[in-house]
């Protein structure tokens, strides 16, 4: 054994010591975080193989979203963007329809460049 | 692959120093057992078919990654706190006395003394500044080959680095504790 490795487990020994020393509450929680460690490693081990299955694919999906969080959340907000800028849009050419049919001039009417005019200059009194 | 039985075992003998690990390095109790917790719960929900002998290097690895987390976490928060324990190298290059010359080993102690006790405990909180003192991969290699009694080649891959850089962490790492505690007075 090397010098350093004396000093190593001379150090060591007395690093173990203060293992002792951990308080009984710290204890108890260790020893919970434990028992659920175990049970989460049995149901994973043990599960029926549906739960298995799909659990395969949630932990792909999880694994997958935990890497690419950002690039995730970006294509959603733009998906949710686009349809709210679909649905608003929409309503436009259905209005504009509705107002054609219903209007008493013809639909070649309002492809007449001079025709805003005349409705603004008739509408003068 | 390991019975629920083994999991149990290596825990129950692995999380003391664990808690140890994480004090020494994040320097607060309850984010200790929030990363210890973490990575029992991690070990148990990725490594659960493994077998019971790759559990030490799994668990460290995990735990030392749970440790990193915490401090990436702390860098965005405090970048200036982060950036100075960051910088820090723990290297003296002034002193070329070899400490580990200095100290002496002495054959046991005086039991059941009050004075004896109060002693012990204040050697034990030095050792445990010292070691919260080393810089951050100094303390893993130490911990990993020392206390956790994992090989060069073992603590090479839990921490990520060249087995030539695991021998110079655990090598300063040492230098470093026997100078803190020969400053101090202790005596290994």
């Amino acid at each position: 054994m090397t010098h350093e490795q004396d000093t190593a487990r001379k150090i060591i020994s007395l690093l173990d010591q203060t293992t002792d020393g951990i308080d009984r509450a710290t204890l108890d929680r260790l020893a919970d975080a434990r028992r659920q460690a175990v049970e989460l490693a049995a149901r994973r081990v043990h599960g029926s193989p549906l739960a298995t299955a799909m659990g395969g694919v949630g932990e792909f999906l999880e694994q997958w979203y935990a890497q690419h969080r950002l690039a995730t959340l970006v294509a959603l907000v733009m998906l949710l963007l686009a349809a709210i800028l679909l649905q608003q849009g929409g309503h436009q050419p259905m209005e504009a329809d509705a107002l054609l049919l219903a209007s008493e001039l013809p639909p070649e009417a309002y492809l007449d460049e001079g025709f805003d005019k005349w409705l603004e200059q008739s509408a003068l009194p | 692959m390991a019975t629920p039985a083994e999991l149990s075992d290596f825990l129950a003998q692995v999380e003391r120093r664990a808690f140890k690990q994480a004090v020494y390095a994040v320097r607060d109790d309850h984010v200790a057992l929030d990363i210890v917790q973490d990575a029992m719960l991690k070990l148990a929900e990725k490594y659960a078919a493994r077998p019971a002998t790759e559990y030490p290097m799994l668990f460290q690895r995990i735990l030392q990654n749970a440790i990193r987390d915490h401090f990436r976490r702390l860098k965005v928060r405090n970048t200036w706190t982060a950036l100075f324990s960051s910088f820090s190298t723990g290297q003296d290059d002034d002193d070329e006395h070899d400490p580990l010359e200095t100290l002496s080993p002495q054959d046991g102690d005086a039991q059941g003394d009050p004075y004896t006790q109060v002693s012990r405990d204040e050697t034990l909180a030095i050792i445990e500044q010292a070691l919260q003192q080393l810089p951050l991969r100094q303390r893993e290699a130490f911990i990993l080959r020392y206390w956790e009694n994992m090989d060069v080649a073992e603590t090479a891959a839990v921490m990520g680095c060249s087995e030539g850089s695991v021998k110079t962490h655990c090598s300063r790492a040492t230098h470093a504790l026997a100078a803190a505690l020969g400053k101090k007075g202790v005596a290994l």
